[in-house]
């Protein structure tokens, strides 16, 4: 059957008006989608990924919505936020696009420019920081441009809402735009060949053939669902014949004919007034500065500690956890649930000691939310101003060590908020080799907000040496295990290849809005665990099984690890969560159960245990069952094993005594 | 070649002298033009193509420390020096 149709597929932005706002990372896409839109915004992850997308009605148009895509490097993509605005592209209820690009960076805005244009859709392009561009001394004129491409173009300031309503008055008289850029001939003619087939497609054929050579994911897949088979194979049987005529690539070959047409535009277009490179030092090269950058690191991540660590974990869950829950809420419900429930069972399951209110939501409001939320504001500070990437150059020879590169510094910082999401933001990584390494270590040596805390508390409670040795160890661990896991694991190493954007006052909404919508992925993804846990508590403490696991762990804890009994019952802990334990191990010790070798001891084995049960069921989801419990059966026995030789090394050599 | 022992030693496959050198041998702050990348593994190279860096334009090495980086228009790139050493650049006349 030579005919071929197209599928509908049933899209939650099928239903009514869109326009997309696409361009390159950090050129300024979410204030303007700020400024178009107003109050109503809705930010969600793109169905079947962990992309957020922002959505929002336009404040001019009726009826139409604006969707905010991730910023993309070019096409073909290659990462998972890249696909997501190219299926954003694929869907074909798009009306417009709007092209956000930096005018200090004219080539490489012209490139996506390009490949948009190709597409057919209505187009607009949004040259925005013009204000900086002219600090650099660049002049555009955007004539010759807009002749070339067919398309309106505005320069714009959006951080100061100039030529804001320019744009509002072209997306609404924007028509479908026809680019075609002269490709080789032998590329023309596998063009032709494609579009000769005439299918259907949402974009120009010729831009989904253009997207077809160079072998791009998401046309790859398209192209698979809509077309029908002997077309599909003529595809292939024409990119194959073309690969082998181009050895150095296709894509290579595409790109050199767009450059050239980009080159003679920017020519007519850009006047450079003045040097536009100075060897002045700014404060975005001494943050990687080899000297300069270490110290700046360190004052970042003490004010990061102050935040989060000191006013997050000290003072904002004192106020909430002891006072507000502690003295007012708890107090006022048992009282209530004395009153008025007759089952003891039923009180004990709310207000008791594993009580679905007085340990599971206190637990996941009072003490983690202020943990996690002033962590998730700090995140998204460091992320809007540029600096992370600077952080993954600083690490990068840390992490070649261990077989990674600097850009695994990203979820491994996460990691310290919350194990559960940092192994999410795996995905980030493009390898899945890189993605399983760092997902062990997340899981093995990162301690999260909510364990740090404790574990701060109680080394303080110590010596200063302890907080040594417990980082030490840590390090240790992260590092050998890690150096390890990478001769293991089969591939290489990829090497660090990351764009350092210009470091810059983060914004206000950005900020904000990046927290809510992390801080909502929060409330229904992990706190429903932590729930679930303190079920599990309770039923297990109600039919009399907690002592008897208990008891099962003893030997181990008394004869292993050197600690009292009891502690077994915290370690049991461990298993729900590992800052169940710690908190555990905190209160005998400052009842003055342990000893400073014992606490000491109790923490290193917890900071290496399983982070929580939430940890892996994210585990097991992104790395697969047999992964995510290897890693399990490897990390508990590991890491009592490891305090076990802390104890015996410690007091072989007469520490704390 | 004798005199350019030590430029030699980081320039993986490519042979060094006055017109072409690879990447991570030039000094920080001069502004070089790339010939080619085909060194390089295509997964990278088709990674820095999209950043813009394509044989022709012209970019200006900012720091070799502790990863070389580079200006290309008004943006940064870093990169590691195992990718600096696989792209051929030649000197732009200042």
């Amino acid at each position: 059957m030579a005919a071929c149709h197209v599928v509908q597929q049933t899209h939650p932005y099928l239903n009514g008006h869109y326009i997309a706002l696409v361009g390159n990372p950090n050129v300024g896409k979410s204030v303007l989608f700020h400024r178009l839109t107003g109050q109503y915004v809705m930010v969600s992850n793109y169905p079947g990924t962990t992309v957020e997308v922002s959505q929002g009605r336009l404040r001019k148009m009726e009826g139409v919505t604006l969707i905010d895509t991730p910023g993309v490097v070019s096409f073909p993509s290659r990462s998972e936020d890249e696909q997501v605005t190219e299926r954003v592209l694929f869907n074909n209820d798009l009306r417009t696009v709007i092209q956000v690009g930096d005018a200090k960076n004219l080539r490489r805005t012209l490139h996506l420019t390009i490949q948009l244009a190709e597409m057919g859709l209505p187009l607009v392009l949004a040259l925005n920081m013009m204000d900086e561009a002219r600090m650099r001394g660049l002049e555009i004129r955007t004539e010759v441009m807009e002749r070339a491409f067919g398309i309106p173009i505005i320069q714009t300031v959006a951080t100061r809402g100039n030529g804001i309503e320019e744009v509002e008055r072209a997306i609404q008289s924007a028509r479908p735009v026809t680019l075609k850029i002269q490709y080789p001939p032998d590329i023309e003619q596998a063009l032709q060949a494609i579009e000769q087939m005439a299918f259907e497609s949402p974009i120009s054929i010729r831009s989904l053939s253009l997207l077809w050579l160079v072998q791009d994911p998401v046309c790859e897949i398209w192209v698979e669902e809509n077309t029908a088979n002997s077309i599909r194979e003529k595809m292939i049987e024409i990119r194959s014949g073309l690969m082998e005529k181009y050895p150095e690539g296709v894509d290579l070959v595409i790109q050199k004919s767009r450059e050239d047409f980009i080159a003679h535009l920017v020519q007519e277009s850009l006047q450079e007034t003045k040097s536009s490179t100075s060897s002045r030092i700014h404060l975005s090269h001494l943050t990687i500065h080899p000297v300069w950058g270490v110290p700046i690191l360190l004052m970042v991540l003490y004010a990061m500690y102050w935040f989060v660590g000191v006013f997050g974990a000290g003072t904002l869950v004192g106020l909430l956890e002891e006072r507000l829950f502690g003295e007012i809420i708890n107090p006022w419900l048992i009282g209530l649930s004395e009153k008025f429930i007759p089952w003891e069972m039923v009180r004990n399951f709310l207000v008791g000691e594993y009580g679905f209110w007085t340990m599971g939501m206190t637990y996941a409001l009072a003490l983690l939310l202020p943990i996690v939320l002033t962590f998730f504001i700090a995140f998204g500070i460091l992320e809007d101003s540029g600096y992370l990437p600077r952080v993954a150059v600083l690490s990068n020879r840390l992490f070649s060590a261990i077989g990674l590169n600097g850009q695994a510094v990203l979820p491994m910082v996460l990691g310290l908020g919350c194990v559960t999401m940092a192994t999410m933001t795996t995905r980030i990584l493009n390898r899945p080799r890189d993605r399983i390494l760092v997902t062990l270590l997340l899981a093995l040596a990162v301690p999260c907000s909510a364990q740090l805390g404790v574990v701060m508390g109680m080394l303080a409670a110590i010596s200063f040496s302890a907080t040594l040795i417990w980082g030490g160890v840590i390090f240790l661990v992260l590092m050998l295990v890690g150096w390890l896991a990478s001769k293991v694991l089969p591939g290489e190493r990829t090497p660090l290849i990351v764009e350092l954007p210009p470091l810059r006052m983060p914004v206000f909404t950005n900020v904000i809005f990046k927290t809510l919508a992390r801080l909502e992925w929060y409330i229904k993804e992990a706190v429903p665990l932590f729930l679930l846990g303190t079920v599990i508590l309770f039923v297990l403490d109600t039919l009399h099984l907690l002592p008897a696991l208990i008891e099962t762990l003893k030997p181990i804890v008394t004869g292993w690890l050197g600690l009292p009994p009891e502690a077994a019952s915290a370690l049991m802990m461990g298993f729900l969560r590992r800052d169940f334990a710690a908190t555990g191990f905190f209160v005998m010790q400052s009842q003055g159960h342990l000893s400073d070798l014992q606490a000491l001891v109790s923490i290193t084995t917890i900071t290496l245990f399983i982070p929580c049960i939430a940890s892996v069921f994210m585990m097991i989801k992104e790395r697969g069952w047999k992964i995510g419990l290897g890693m399990v059966a490897f990390i508990l026995p590991f890491s009592v094993l490891v305090g076990g030789f802390l104890m015996r090394l410690l007091s072989g050599l007469g520490w704390g005594s | 070649m004798f005199h350019h022992r030590k430029r030699q030693r980081c320039a993986r496959g490519y042979e060094a002298n006055d017109h072409c050198l690879a990447l991570c041998q030039v000094a920080p702050g001069r502004e070089v033009k790339i010939r080619e990348m085909e060194r390089l593994h295509p997964p990278f190279r088709r990674h820095l193509h999209a950043y813009g860096l394509l044989p022709g334009r012209c970019i200006r090495v900012i720091t070799q420390q502790p990863v070389t980086i580079i200006q290309v228009e008004q943006m940064e790139l870093a990169f590691e020096k195992s990718v600096a050493e696989g792209i051929l650049v030649e000197p732009v006349n200042e």
